[in-house]
């Protein structure tokens, strides 16, 4: 085969295998272990359960509407903000990025034919629906309502059905991450296509590799937490309750080394996808690939060591205070480095104002305010005032909405054409767009100063002073929920009837966009082929895009017609 | 670059230097100070405020600035321009953030040093923000010399006045052990050094006064403690800042700072009137008032709770004379 003269890589001839089209739609119900079906399960599994999510943090805002305790009542006003958390995060942004993305989009992107186990693949997934059957149910039987910190003694004396459905339900959640995770660090090492280095892979995969490590580290000791806490709650014994002789802060310890670090799970892949989607619609290659790829990996190691931050009010000891200070912010040297990478990626740029580019800087900007809140946070006499308030409300959730969330949003968007075959609505993308902007910011921007001047978090009733400001924030809130509404209509018109997508529609350069949408059952017709790298935009000439896109064409058809007589 | 621009370049950094030195001045997003740590505080969350506003503006400026200058122009289907790095760059903005992180964890222990006092984290650690009394604090005067958590040999400080705080669902009580006084309210003399030795009766809770920018859990079964010193006349709330269960939102109590002579009148008329008749707010306990915590919901737990509650909403005179004996039944630490 020719070899072109921009081309940075050879163009190797591929060999071409006979693959079968793609399988109906009932398959996304059935035990499948392809991983592009088990990564869709994953998004709409825990779609659904955002929605759930949402509705209960709208009901949360109610009640905040005003001073008084008058609309949840203080009982189901606990119930309803601990299992918001929780569903939140160990139902939606950890499945949805880890689970989802991660298992549709890895090995498309290192040019592998499936997932390293694909049946540990599917069994981990089909973990997550009773997971959130366990949780749901206890909303009707006993709701959890410890916070999703579930801090003993509290969690020991506020209803034993309930938080023993909230244990139960986080181990399995526990169990299925740590599955996944096996499977992408297994994955990623040894299932990338011959002639793939580490430095060739996508962002996303350092990003999913990073996060898979901390996982595998993080979640065992959260299950130890859980089986101990568990023990002192049906057996008596007393690992962590006082009256016995146990210690509630080792608990803390122990719970904080998993649910520190999953703030690094729910944003490590997110950072990943923002690395792919920001260079294709600024038609630009991602700055600085290999600061970006080595900061995951600093990050994983640095977040790892933080964890007492969230105790510096625990009666920890001075040597800790100051050493998990120090690392803590540490940390924000590899994510400014991830940011500023990001602004002179579209430094020069031709931006496509896109759905997905819209999330995508509005990541950027949104995740901005939440990094700066967290120095605040890191800072042991500044943390001593904030913490526990709404301040820490407000950071959380500019990193895990205005982050986390933002990012889903944006990899829908951009990968929807990839996974469904279907351009999503662009109009009502935008409209999406803003009313979740706007919506996030009037609901979390006041949550900031009511913090700081003295409103505590998980409180039904609060000081008339902050009613203004509260009122404000339930507003928002109402508004981003009703956000959701243009974007599942838009995901479910435009499944069934969008305009067709085509094989590359935003003319990427990741592996992914080589082969079909959707792609065939074990991913690309024939050997996949590295034909650039994966952000190589603006060094080839068009002729030399078209040629390549040609020669994937010829490629395809030549396979499916060898394929024509056996599935006749 | 031409000289036009950098002119402009200057203009916009002295422009951005110039917003975010006032707004770090000017935000207006904490309550009065009224504790002699506030000010500490206060000042590192300004210097904070000043680098993370520039920092926030640096960042959106330039996201604003992509979005209108390197706009995709109608008809234009070309790739941007294919520069993927620049070492210095990449240096220049590791290092800086790095400078930055530096100086703010420097600044941080010294604070929580001057705040906190006996902190050592290893060595002296001078800064630009040396503090007087984190001068005194390494000249190992007791009188600065605090940890907020009993540590194996770690020395207390030396406070004008002692409260016994306990915590409990839903409410606080304060022990003054020198007169035996125990009240739902927390009376503290303007000036003197008040430690605060906490503990909790049945799940966590959180001490914690906004205007004396401290907060400390309370935890069952282990001893904590806050030391500082009230600046400001005035009543302040004090707030559960750890949930501790459904009405972990009501859990507020109050704290007075009097003058001296106030808060001596304060605490004869209280001890006085629990002696007598009429009294709904204070009583004299005759137990020491540090014990090891009940087991929740056990009959111990149950009386202090019922105990402060009572006082908080005003009882008769032999509801309280009943609510003594309870409190009697109280183990005694010794």
């Amino acid at each position: 085969m020719t070899q072109l003269q921009d081309s940075p890589r050879l163009v190797a001839a591929p060999k071409v295998e006979l693959e079968l089209p793609a399988e109906p739609w009932w398959r996304f119900f059935t035990f499948s272990t392809d991983h592009k079906v088990i990564g869709i399960q994953y998004l709409v599994t825990t779609f659904f359960f955002y929605l759930v999510g949402g509705a209960l943090a709208t009901a949360v805002r109610a009640e905040l509407a005003t001073p008084e305790a008058d609309f949840l009542g203080f009982e189901r006003y606990n119930g309803a903000f601990t299992l918001h958390a929780t569903i939140m995060i160990f139902l939606w942004i950890v499945p949805a990025l880890v689970g989802g993305f991660g298992n549709y989009l890895v090995p498309l992107m290192i040019g592998a034919r499936d997932m390293a186990f694909p049946k540990l693949n599917a069994v981990a997934f089909w973990l997550v629906p009773p997971t959130g059957i366990l949780l749901l149910a206890s909303l009707f039987i006993e709701a959890p309502a410890a916070g999703w910190t579930s801090y003993p003694p509290l969690s020991l004396i506020s209803g034993k059905v309930g938080e023993e459905l909230w244990i139960l339900s986080i181990l399995l959640a526990g169990t299925s991450s740590i599955l996944a995770a096996v499977n992408f660090i297994t994955t990623i090492l040894k299932m990338r296509m011959p002639g793939m280095k580490m430095e060739d892979m996508p962002l996303f995969c350092w990003a999913m590799l990073a996060a898979s490590i901390l996982t595998l580290i993080a979640t065992p000791v959260l299950a130890g937490a859980l089986i101990l806490l568990s023990f002192d709650l049906l057996a008596g014994t007393a690992f962590f309750n006082p009256s016995g002789g146990g210690d509630p802060v080792v608990y803390q310890h122990m719970f904080w080394f998993y649910s520190h670090p999953a703030v690094y799970i729910m944003i490590l892949p997110v950072f990943g996808m923002i690395s792919e989607i920001l260079p294709v619609h600024a038609r630009k290659p991602i700055f600085a690939y290999k600061a970006i790829a080595y900061s995951s990996l600093a990050i994983c190691f640095l977040g790892l060591i933080v964890w007492a931050h969230h105790m510096f009010t625990s009666g920890t000891p001075d040597w800790m205070r100051v050493f998990f200070m120090i690392a803590t912010m540490a940390i924000a040297v590899p994510t400014g480095i991830k940011v500023f990478s990001w602004l002179a990626t579209l430094w020069g740029g031709k931006i496509h104002f896109r759905s997905a580019m819209l999330f995508g800087m509005g990541f950027v900007s949104m995740f901005v305010i939440g990094g700066l809140s967290g120095i605040i946070l890191a800072s042991v006499p500044l943390d001593i005032h904030v913490h526990d308030t709404y301040f820490v409300v407000a950071h959380l959730h500019y990193v895990l909405f205005g982050g986390s969330v933002f990012g889903i949003y944006a990899g829908i968007y951009h990968w929807f054409p990839k996974m469904t075959g279907r351009m999503l609505n662009e109009f009502w993308g935008r409209v999406h767009f803003v009313l979740t902007f706007v919506g996030f910011n009037i609901c979390f921007l006041p949550m900031h100063k009511l913090g700081l001047m003295g409103m505590p978090r998980r409180v039904a009733q609060y000081d008339p002073q902050f009613a203004d400001l509260n009122w404000i924030s339930s507003v928002g809130a109402f508004v981003l929920a009703i956000s959701t509404l243009p974007f599942l209509v838009n995901a479910i018109y435009s499944w069934v009837a969008g305009p067709k997508a085509g094989d590359n529609p935003w003319q990427a350069l990741t592996l992914e966009w080589t082969t079909s949408s959707p792609p065939p059952h074990h991913n690309f017709y024939g050997d996949p082929i590295l034909l650039t790298g994966p952000y190589d935009y603006g060094l080839h000439s068009k002729e030399t895009l078209d040629y390549f896109a040609a020669q994937l064409q010829t490629l395809r058809e030549l396979a499916l017609a060898e394929a024509e007589p056996t599935s006749s | 670059m031409s000289a036009i621009s950098n002119i402009i370049l200057v203009g916009m950094g002295i422009l951005l230097t110039l917003a975010s030195l006032w707004y770090g001045q000017n935000h207006h997003l904490l309550p009065e100070s009224a504790a002699e740590s506030a000010p500490l505080f206060d000042s590192l969350f300004n210097s904070t405020m000043t680098i993370a506003t520039g920092i926030f503006l640096v960042v959106q400026g330039v996201l604003l600035y992509c979005i209108v200058r390197y706009r995709k122009r109608r008809g234009d289907k070309g790739d941007g321009d294919p520069n993927h790095g620049n070492v210095l760059l990449e240096i220049v903005w590791t290092a800086v953030p790095a400078v930055i992180i530096l100086w703010l964890g420097l600044a941080s222990i010294d604070v929580y040093q001057a705040v906190y006092g006996g902190t050592d984290v290893g060595g002296h650690i001078h800064t630009a923000m040396v503090m007087e009394s984190s001068h005194e604090a390494e000249a190992g005067d007791p009188g600065y010399a605090y940890t907020p958590v009993v540590l194996p040999g770690k020395e207390m400080g030396q406070p004008d006045l002692v409260v016994q705080v306990q915590g409990m669902q839903y409410a606080w009580l304060f022990t003054y052990p020198e007169s035996g006084l125990v009240a739902s309210e927390l009376h503290l003399p303007l000036n003197k050094r008040v430690r605060l030795d906490m503990t909790a009766l049945d799940v966590n809770h959180a001490f914690w006064v906004p205007q004396f920018r401290l907060k400390q859990d309370v935890i069952p079964g282990r001893e904590t403690h806050l030391e500082f010193v009230p600046t400001q006349l005035g009543q302040y709330p004090i707030i559960c800042a750890e949930l501790c269960g459904p009405y972990h939102g009501v859990m507020a109590g109050q704290l007075f700072v009097d003058t001296p002579e106030d808060f001596e009148r304060w605490q004869q008329e209280q001890v006085l009137a629990a002696r007598g008749e009429g009294s709904t707010l204070a009583l004299v306990s005759d137990f020491s008032p540090v014990h090891p915590s009940p087991r929740p919901g056990s009959p111990e737990a149950e009386s202090a709770f019922a105990h402060v509650h009572h006082q908080r909403l005003g009882v008769s005179p032999s509801d309280l004379k009943s609510l003594q004996s309870h409190s009697g039944s109280l183990p005694s630490a010794g």
